[in-house]
Parts: structure tokens; sequence; C-alpha cells
């Protein structure tokens, strides 16, 4: 099967300039490079700072990268456009917006009438399980309804790829777990590729078919994983399997001594 | 906590009408009007008219024409200048929110007028427009453009990048980011530059007249003052007064009709929700 996206030593070093001649250089990718393969379900874990948001923000195109090339089947990634989406983790949502208007602004951006859009909008409105709220607005739901959204505005765009930045890192265990399972059921429903950024371990293998692991300080890809688990994985203890375990214990240990690594008193 | 008992003891008119607010409004209201009756009655009109005296003259100098001709007056160039400032006001203040070469250029000059009490420019005033109508809307103008100014300024300029980048993520051009996330993000504060602005402008309309052209609301209590009519002078400045009020009111009322996403994020109705426990910090 022909790889859906590819990033080939992919490099970026923020530069600040604190007047004059003072530079402050952070390097927070080098030389990172990755395949995922169409309808891949990927998880990235790695220690705070480490460049995972970077690399989701320059795979949607959000901010430029140095060095290296990245193509998704086959066409290099310029400005952020509808063949990928992302969802933030602060959720992002506009609050002067309603739900169903929330939804339909990739639509909207796109040139999209309102006629065209409604029948889109209320159909991943009712696939997030937020049927009867399209008329409230962000304010006045909880914050896993939020994330509904976030991930419905993406759905709308109907996007080859979507890219989610810790999307549940801010919601409580049991909507998180929730949230879990709906997005396998939605991404094995819609045939997407996902790259899903998270601090869970947890989360990382139960949700994947590989977790990539990255150390800190520049950013690189530490090891990759494949995770063999049955699917679907929410109808049996997928948690309490040898496998799940080990893998868990596994990518726990790399994170410890990359932290390990991190804290010791930088020679520069 | 415990919630506000909604129906009052005394005077049961409606069950429900007199809420524990209410009746602190009007007592507050009844006591402030029986001080200042009391009040005048004690020193004498030439002093402080009291309230009954004043509102005979009210009606008086409203029957006469004078009252409403004065507002007329004043009115006047109170509108041109404030519509003037509010409608230079907005595309500055955004241009300057938008583009920080445009802020660079101006910053200084707005700073330095917001902060400087603009009736020590009064005399400069005179000498480049005289004391006719145009003198009275550039201190109406300079009173209340600054406001506008800043706070659509700051309305801009502080939009969180939190709600821009999902827009610019799904391929959002500049121009529809600006109209999809900028404008509306920005259009509360400028709503509160235009209310600010309005009670400044009242301001300064009356202290134009006051300073520099005795005419309109402000050239009636110069006038009436010379001969020690308290009694008028107060009804003009009921006037003023339920003129700012009034027009502020209604200005509020079109904010909450307009942006009822606002509502629920104020420190009053987070109160609310928490009351009782101190916010930490
Ligand atoms: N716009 C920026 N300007 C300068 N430095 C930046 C910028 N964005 C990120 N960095 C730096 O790049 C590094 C990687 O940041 P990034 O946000 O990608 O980390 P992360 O892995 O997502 O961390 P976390 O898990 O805490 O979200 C950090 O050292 C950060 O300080
Ligand atoms: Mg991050």
């Amino acid at each position: 099967m022909e790889n859906k996206i590819v990033l080939r030593d992919v490099s970026k070093t923020f530069v600040k300039r604190n007047g004059g001649a003072k530079e402050n250089r952070v390097d927070a990718l080098k030389d990172v490079s990755l395949e995922v393969a169409d309808q891949e379900f990927v998880s990235i874990v790695g220690p705070s700072g480490c460049g995972k948001t970077t690399l989701l923000r320059i795979i949607d195109g959000l901010i430029p990268y140095d060095r290296g090339e990245i193509t998704i089947n086959g066409r290099p990634v310029g400005a952020p456009a509808q063949d990928r989406g992302m969802v933030f983790q602060t959720f992002g949502l506009l609050p002067w917006r309603t739900v169903a208007d929330n939804v339909g602004i990739g639509l909207e951006i796109s040139g999209m009438e309102l006629q065209k859009r409604k029948p889109i909008v209320q159909r991943w409105i009712e696939v997030v399980g937020l049927a009867g709220f399209e008329s409230h607005y962000p304010h006045e739901l909880s914050g896993g309804m939020q994330q509904r959204v976030g991930l419905a505005r993406v759905l709308a765009i109907n996007p080859a790829v979507i890219l989610m930045d810790e999307p549940f890192g801010a919601l409580d265990a049991q909507t998180r777990e929730l949230m879990q399972e709906e997005l396998l059921r939605i991404w094995n429903q819609e045939k997407k590729t996902v790259i899903f950024i998270t601090h869970s371990i947890d989360e990382a293998v139960y949700l994947s078919d590989r977790v990539i692991v990255m150390s800190a300080r520049p950013g690189q890809i530490a090891e990759v994983l494949n995770v063999r688990l049955k699917r679907p994985r929410w109808n049996y203890d997928v948690r309490g399997t040898p496998e799940f375990t080990e893998l868990r214990a596994h990518i726990w240990k790399m994170l410890r001594q990359d932290r390990a690594g991190v804290a010791a008193p930088p020679g520069d | 906590m415990a919630t506000v008992p909604r129906t009052g003891i005394l005077l049961p008119l409606k069950p429900g009408f007199w809420t524990r607010d209410r009746l602190v409004r009007t007592t507050s209201y009844i006591l402030a009007l029986a001080i200042w009756e009391i009040t005048g009655r004690v020193v004498g009109p030439l002093f402080l008219a009291g309230p009954s005296q004043v509102v005979i003259s009210l009606v008086e100098v409203t029957l006469s024409g004078e009252l409403p001709l004065a507002l007329l007056v004043s009115l006047q160039a109170f509108f041109v200048g404030y519509v003037f400032a509010v409608l230079v006001g907005i595309p500055l203040g955004m241009l300057m929110g938008r583009f920080e070469s445009v802020e660079r250029f101006f910053e200084p000059y707005i700073s330095a007028f917001f902060v400087t009490p603009v009736s020590a420019f009064v005399p400069m005033i005179i000498i480049w427009f005289g004391i006719g109508i145009e003198a009275r809307v550039t201190v109406v103008f300079s009173f209340c453009f600054f406001d506008v100014v800043i706070n659509t300024f700051n309305g801009v300029r502080d939009v969180r990048y939190e709600l821009v980048e999902p827009v610019r993520s799904l391929g959002a051009t500049q121009r529809q980011i600006f109209q999809k996330v900028i404008l509306p993000a920005a259009a509360p504060f400028v709503m509160s530059g235009i209310r600010l602005g309005l009670g400044r402008a009242i301001r300064g309309m009356v202290i134009a007249e006051l300073l520099l052209a005795t005419t309109g609301l402000g050239g009636m209590i110069v006038t009436y003052s010379a001969v020690f009519r308290t009694d008028v002078i107060f009804a003009v400045i009921i006037v003023i007064v339920v003129l700012g009020v009034g027009s502020v009111r209604i200005l509020k009322g079109l904010e909450s009709w307009l942006f009822p996403w606002k509502e629920s994020s104020t420190i009053r109705s987070g109160f609310e929700g928490t009351a009782g426990s101190v916010p930490e910090g």
C-alpha cells in the first residue's frame, strides 16, 4: 500500500532574537523521518517540550520547517488546507458561534453555501453525539462536549488526515475513555489516517496501530512500536492483556530514561 | 449559599415584585430625596433648591420651550462630535490592532492625549475654532475619540491565538480570518469603546458649553447660576443625567442582545456560581 504521509529528515529550529546579536535557539525537531500508512492510527508520546505539537503544526502547515520534506500522498504539504484537519488541545471553538456554526465553519471557509452545508453539519453533529445541542454556545457545553464539537468541525471537511494534539488531555478520566471509544468507532467507519499526540501511555497503546516515542532536545524519534492488539478493542478487556501491559511498561521505561537524561545538568 | 428571597414582606403589591434588590434601591432613592428636600428647606433655595421645587422648575422651563431648545443645541454638537469620533476611531483602532507599524506610528500621540485632560486645550481650541459649533464639536470629539480608538485597538490586538489557529488550520485566508475571527472577537471591545465614549462625549458637550460658549444645556447652567436659581440648575443637571444614563443603558441593552455569548463569562456571573468562596490567588 502506498504511504499516505511521509516525513523525511524534517528539522525545525526556533530562533528568538532578544535584541542585538544575542540569539536564543531551540532545536525543536531534528531529522525526523516517519511514514504513516493510509488509514493508520499512529500515536506520538514523549516528554513535555520534545516537539510533538511542533511536528503536528508543521504537518498541518501552520508553521514552516527548516529542512527536510513532507508529502501527503506524494504531494508536498504547504499552507493549511482541507485535505488534513487538526483537533486542538484547547478546543479552539469560536465562542460567538453556536455548535452548528462552529461545526460548519470549515465548509463556510471553502465557500459552500448554507443550504448545502446544513445536512453535512447535522450529520456530523449526530455522529459525535451532540444532536439537540445545535444552537447551544460553547460556554453552555461541558469540556467533553466542546471537544466533540472540535472533532466534528474537522470531520465536516472530510479530510484524509486528522491530526490530534492531546485532544482529551483536559477531560476527566471517564469522559476520556468514552471519547477514546467513540474516536475509534469513527476512525473505523470513516477510514481516516490519524496522528494522535498524547501524554497518556495507556491512551496511546489503546488507540494505535503504532506508537512513536520521541525524545527531547533535540526532538527526535527514539523508537517506533507496533501494537498488534486485536480490533475492535472496545469489546474486550484489552488493557488486561499481557501484550498491553508489556507495551505500557516498555514505553514507560523509555520515557523515564529520557527524563533522567534531560534532568542531568546540561553541559553547554 | 442562601438564595435571595423573591417575595417581599413590605408592600405585597404583587407577589414577587419586591425583591431584595428592588427594596434596597427604592429605599436608597427615598432616603436621598428626603435628605435633599430637608437640606433644601433648611438652607433655603438660594443655596440648594429641594427636589419638589426642582420638579416644578423643570416643568416650567420645559413648557416655556427654553429647555427643549437648549437640549437641541447641545445635542447637535454632541451628535456630530460623537459620531465623527466613532466613525474615525473604529477604523483607526482596527488598523492599529492589525498592523504593528500603524500602532507604532500613532501610539505615542494616542497615549499622550488619552491621559491629558482635554480641558487644558480649551484655550487653544478657542484660538483655532472660535466659540461656535465647530469648537464644541471639537471638544466633544476629543473627549470621546481616544476611548473608542484604544478599546477597538485592544480588542483587535488581543484576539487570542487559540481562536485564530484552528480557523487558519481549516484553510482560511487572511481576509476570512479577519472577518470570521478577529472582527467578531473584537466587537464587544469596540462596543465598550462606543459606550464609554458616549459618557465622555456628554461630559465634553457640557464642559464645552460651560467653558467656551454659553449655549445649550451648559449655557443654561451658567445663565441661571448668575441669578442663583439653583432650582433650574438642578433641573438641567437632571436632564443631563437622564440623557447620559439613559443612552448608556440603551447601548448596554444592545450589547447583551448582540453578544449573548459574552454574558456567562463575566466576573459577576462567575461569582454567583461560586458564591461564598473567595477566588484563590
Ligand atoms: N513559537 C515558538 N517559538 C519559539 N519556541 C517554540 C515555539 N513553539 C515551540 N517552541 C519550543 O519548541 C520546543 C517544542 O515545543 P512543543 O510545543 O512542540 O513541545 P510539545 O512536545 O508539544 O510539549 P508538550 O507535551 O508540553 O505540549 C519547546 O522547547 C518550545 O519551547
Ligand atoms: Mg504540545
